[in-house]
Formats: C-alpha cells, structure tokens, sequence
C-alpha cells in the first residue's frame, strides 16, 4: 500500500464546504497556512494579498523577532492558530467548565510525544496557555531524546512536562490539587480522534463528553464565524520567547 | 511445593507486615508458615502474632534464638535494617528478606555482602516491583527497548497508605504519620527529601538501574518537593533522561506508572497500589512499527514473587535472585540519588532565605 500523505492545509478546508469553498485565487478570504516548515515568509505573504484571516496550523517555533515582525504587518487580517493539540475543542470544553484542580492546581505534568523534542516542547507550552496557566519561571533539561521542561506557574503550580521523541504521537496531561486531578489524553490533530478528559475529585471520575472534531477544522470554524474569538498569536510569540528564554540545566 | 513450610520470623509488625506480609504467606502457605513475630510494642507484638498462630517477641535477640525460625523477614524501620540482617545470619538462620531499604549506606551493604559471603545465608531486598510478573514480562520480551530508552518516566501519585491498608487487613497499633511542627528549615527539607527517596522512589529505583546498568555518569540536575508530601526529581545518566515524580493526595485515584520511551517505542508499566493485592503490574510494549502488545495483569503480585524467590534460595534454587552485589549496587543508586537530591533542595531553600534576609 501506498504511504499516505495528507495535506492539512485542503483536509481542514474540506471540512466546511458549505461555509467557504476552495480557492487558488489571489483574492481568497481566508488561507490556511501549513506550520510545520519554516512559515513566517508565507504568512507574510499570505497577509500581504489581505485577505480577512489567515490560519496558521501547527505551528513550529521561529524566531520572535520574525514572527512579531510579520503580525506587525497584518493590518486588519486576523491571524488564527489551530495547534493540533492546544487546539482540541475539548480543552475549551474543559476551561469552560473549570473545575477546581485547573483552577489551582499545585503541580502539572504532561507528556508530547513526537517525532522532534523540541516542536514537541512547544506544544506542551502552548497547551498551557490554552487551559490558562501562566508559565512564570520556565528551564530545560535536554537528553539525547527528550527536553524536560520544570518550572512554576505565576500561580505556584509545580511544572514538569516532558516533549519526547518516539512513535506514537500524542500528548497527556495530568493536573493534580490535594483533592482532585484533571488528566486529558490527546490525539494529533491529523484525526478527529476525541480527546479523553478527566475530572477527577472524592466523588469519582467525570469524563466529559467526546468531540468528534479536529483541532484544525475548530480553529478554522472559529475564523469563519465571528470576529469574538481569541486568535491566539500574540501568545504563541510569547511562548517562541519563554521556550528560547528556557535556562538550561546541565 | 515443599513437605515441610520454612518457618518465618518477622521483625516488625506494623501495617506492611499485617497487611501485605501476612497475607502474603496465607496465600504461600504451603511453602511457609510464621512462627515467630516480633515487635517492640509487646501488644502489637502479642496481637500480630495471635493472628497467624505464632509467638509474640519484643526483641530481635528473642525472635532469633527462636530454633523454628528459619527465614527472617527484616520489617523494621530502615535504620535497624542492616545490623538486624547481620544478627539474622549469624544466628545461622536458611535466608534473610530485607525490606527496602537494604541499608543505610553503601557501607552497611557490604558488610551484609561479607557476612553473607561468609556464613552463606543468602539476603534478598523486598523490592517487589523487581520480582513482579508485569516487569518480568517487560525485561523479557521488550529488554532491548529498556536498554535503549531516552526517557525513563516514575509516576506515583497515591492516596494515604490507610486507604488500602483497610482493604488488606485490619490493623492493629496503627500509628499516625508525623507531621513536622512550624516552618522546615533548609536542613529538615533536606531530610524530608532524602527520606521519600529512600521510602518511597526506592520501589522502581532497582528497575530504573537495571535499564541504565553501565551509565557512566549519573547526576541529579533538578529536584523538589512537592507538598505536601511528594517530590519531582530530574536526573541524567549519562545522556538518558529520569523523572521521579510522586504525590501522596487525599483522593481515591492511585496511579503508578514506569515509563520507558525509545526512538524505537515504549514499554509502559502500570503497577497496582501495596498492601491491596491486585495483581501484577500491566506492561504495554509499543513497537516501532504501532504494534502494541500487553502483558498482564497477572495474578500474582511481586510480593508472591519476592517469597518464592526467597523459598527457591533456601533449596538451592537462585536463578531468579539478585546478587548481593546488585543489591548493593541499587542501594548506593538509591542513597546518592537521595543525597543529591536532599543537596539541591538544602541549596535551594538556603538561597530563598538568603534572599529574603
């Protein structure tokens, strides 16, 4: 059998045929914009047809200078970012349902596993952000496969995330108070594989419902529906900054 | 199955002993039989040993003057471990089982190695996660992946040991877990650290070392403790990556995992909680290819695993027993790990009250 490649970029825009339709015209409304190679020369270029958005998906970690430089230029265009693991809707189901032990948390671990450390490292930062927890102190541990990123949030949370080079991708978290813990297991957005959450406390373990729906095809379905949403791209310039700011362990 | 139960003395009778020991050898009761249980509160002592049949000591000198005692279970606080294991093999006892830790010291360990080697009693370490058929199956059929894994992940999050004890068993003398008065200092926190290293890190520390044996370099580059009882510790053998992270919580989910992560897949073990016994451990290989295979659970628990190991030793049967040599080796992995971690903690904490000062 043949390999399978899937191009993000038409897979997320087939997902709303009804709302947008596919266009190589230079004046599209929205572009969709593949992350995970150097993207900052075509988001400039992107921008500089001004179309209404642009989604960024999976983004890799550029130089911040670059990427403040190109939303410098973006005008009136919004700059959305689907990452294909901070973007999972559940996450937003979960923020908004905030259960105690992500609102105080006293220590977070979690895992991105992948086939490179360090886009891996950015993705367990930006999960992070996604829940709203602020990364207040942020250093690095490298080993010949894995980056361990300790830290503490401004809260106090404990951090330990590990970004971990192997085969089956995906990403965990668990954030555990004295009383209760919330955990979430992650599919790659590449399938709308549901993400499985947990809340747990003395009663039990809650799981919240399944969402059958990709991290890519929500970020876009947020650009196409109002102008209310975060885009989310001043934060992940800032968490290209904490990563490379990250002191090192040794 | 031998005609004749070995007879067991056990130094020490708290909550390990009345909830996992016991019934542990109920279980084995074919190949042992405790005759002898010892321990300084004659009540507790006399209580314990009321339950099994055996005879109340409050004294190792008593339990091991005892002729049908012929296997001594060393459950006694840590600090007592290494001469009580001396005591028991010069009493000229068939084999001694240590509960981790072996000793306090590398030291300590090699004058048990010297007695052993001269009286010939042999010595295991009660850890059971080395003796559990999950990891077992894992060192079988995933070893090269063991070997070669990058990252080695610990996780034990658990809830209070009374939670499970009460499962097991109902225990007697039960004695409340100190909790320390005012603000620790940098030397207390030091201490605290050391301490849930060498009690509670200690259960997968032989399972970590025997997948990085041959490291060159093992340095402990981060630690912390959690509160209220838990630490996060980093470590680097050689280039290898080790996370220790533990929590003790007040709610009812345990999980305790052992992670190993290669460039070629993982092999991932879910232990069950002491004292309630679950079974063994479930290891799940995943290959390079996406294939996963799972072994376990198993019945039969590392603590079955450790006593049979111990019954085989007395009739000449160790192909299934550490060397003494190994067990000295994952007694110094554990204290330097302990110490390090306790300097950086101490360090630390002495720079943040410099800080305010």
């Amino acid at each position: 059998m043949s390999a399978l490649t899937v191009n993000p970029a038409s897979a997320v825009t087939a997902t709303l045929p009804v709302s947008l339709s596919a266009s190589a015209e230079s004046d599209a409304d929205l572009i969709v914009i593949d992350g995970t190679t150097s993207w900052t020369e075509p988001l400039r270029a992107a921008l500089a047809r001004a179309p209404r958005g642009v989604l960024l998906i999976d983004p890799i970690a550029e130089p911040a200078d670059d990427a403040r430089a190109v939303a410098a230029e973006a005008g009136l265009a919004r700059v959305f970012v689907a990452d294909r693991y901070a973007g999972n809707p559940a996450i937003a189901a979960l923020v908004e349902r905030a259960p105690a032990a992500l609102q105080a948390p006293a220590s977070i671990t979690g895992t991105v596993v992948g086939a490179d450390r360090n886009r891996s490292a950015l993705e367990a930062i930006r999960l992070l952000r996604a829940l709203g927890l602020e990364i207040a102190e942020l250093s690095r541990v490298d080993a010949s496969g894995a980056v361990l990123l300790l830290g503490r949030t401004s809260a106090g949370a404990s951090i330990a995330l590990h970004a971990i080079e192997s085969i089956d991708e995906r990403a965990e978290l668990r954030l555990r108070s004295f009383d209760g813990a919330v955990t979430l297991a992650l599919a790659p957005a590449t399938s709308a594989r549901p993400a499985v959450v947990h809340i747990i406390d003395a009663n039990g373990a809650l799981q919240l419902p399944t969402i059958y729906e990709t991290a890519h095809r929500a970020g876009l379905r947020a650009l196409v529906s109002d102008g209310s949403h975060q885009d989310g791209f001043d934060g992940l310039i800032e968490d290209f900054e904490l990563l490379a700011d990250a002191s090192s362990i040794r | 199955m031998t005609s004749t139960p070995l007879g067991v003395g056990i130094l020490g009778a708290g909550p390990v002993v009345q909830a996992i020991h016991l019934p542990t050898l109920a279980r084995l009761d074919g190949h042992f039989r405790v005759v002898n249980i010892m321990d300084v509160n004659a009540d507790v002592a006399a209580a314990v040993a009321a339950r099994v049949g055996a005879t109340p000591s409050t004294s190792a000198e008593e339990l091991l003057a005892d002729p049908s005692v012929e296997v001594v279970a060393i459950c006694s606080p840590g600090q007592f471990h290494a001469s009580q294991v001396i005591a028991a093999m010069r009493a000229g006892k068939k084999a001694v089982l240590c509960e981790k830790p072996l000793a306090t010291s590398r030291a300590e360990a090699e004058e048990i190695a010297a007695v052993s080697a001269e009286t010939g009693v042999p010595v295991i370490v009660g850890a059971m996660h080395a003796f559990d058929p999950g990891w077992l199956a894992a060192r079988e059929h995933a070893e090269e992946l063991l070997r070669t894994a990058h990252t080695i992940r610990s996780t034990m999050l658990i809830p209070f040991n009374e939670r499970f004890e009460d499962w097991a068993t109902e225990v007697t003398g039960r004695t409340p877990m100190p909790r320390p008065e005012g603000e620790p200092d940098s030397e207390a926190l030091a201490a605290m650290v050391n301490g849930v290293v060498l009690g509670l890190a200690i259960h997968d520390l032989p399972l970590i070392r025997a997948a990085i044996e041959g490291a060159e370099s093992v340095r402990v580059v981060a630690a912390e403790l959690l509160q209220p009882f838990g630490y996060s510790i980093a470590v680097l053998a050689d280039d290898r990556l080790i996370h220790l992270d533990a929590g003790v919580h007040a709610q009812w989910q345990p999980v305790w995992k052992l992670e190993f992560a290669g460039a070629s897949g993982e092999a991932n073990l879910e232990f069950t909680p002491s004292y309630v016994h679950a079974g063994s451990a479930t290891a799940t290989v995943t290959r390079a290819d996406g294939r996963r295979e799972q072994y376990g659970p198993f019945e039969h628990n590392g603590y079955e695993g450790e006593w049979i190991v111990l019954h085989d030793l007395v009739h000449g049967r160790n192909d299934a027993a550490p060397s003494v040599a190994s067990l000295i080796d994952d007694l110094t992995f554990a204290v330097d790990i302990a110490a390090a971690a306790a300097d950086i903690v101490r360090a630390a904490h002495t720079s943040q009250e410099g800080a305010a000062a």
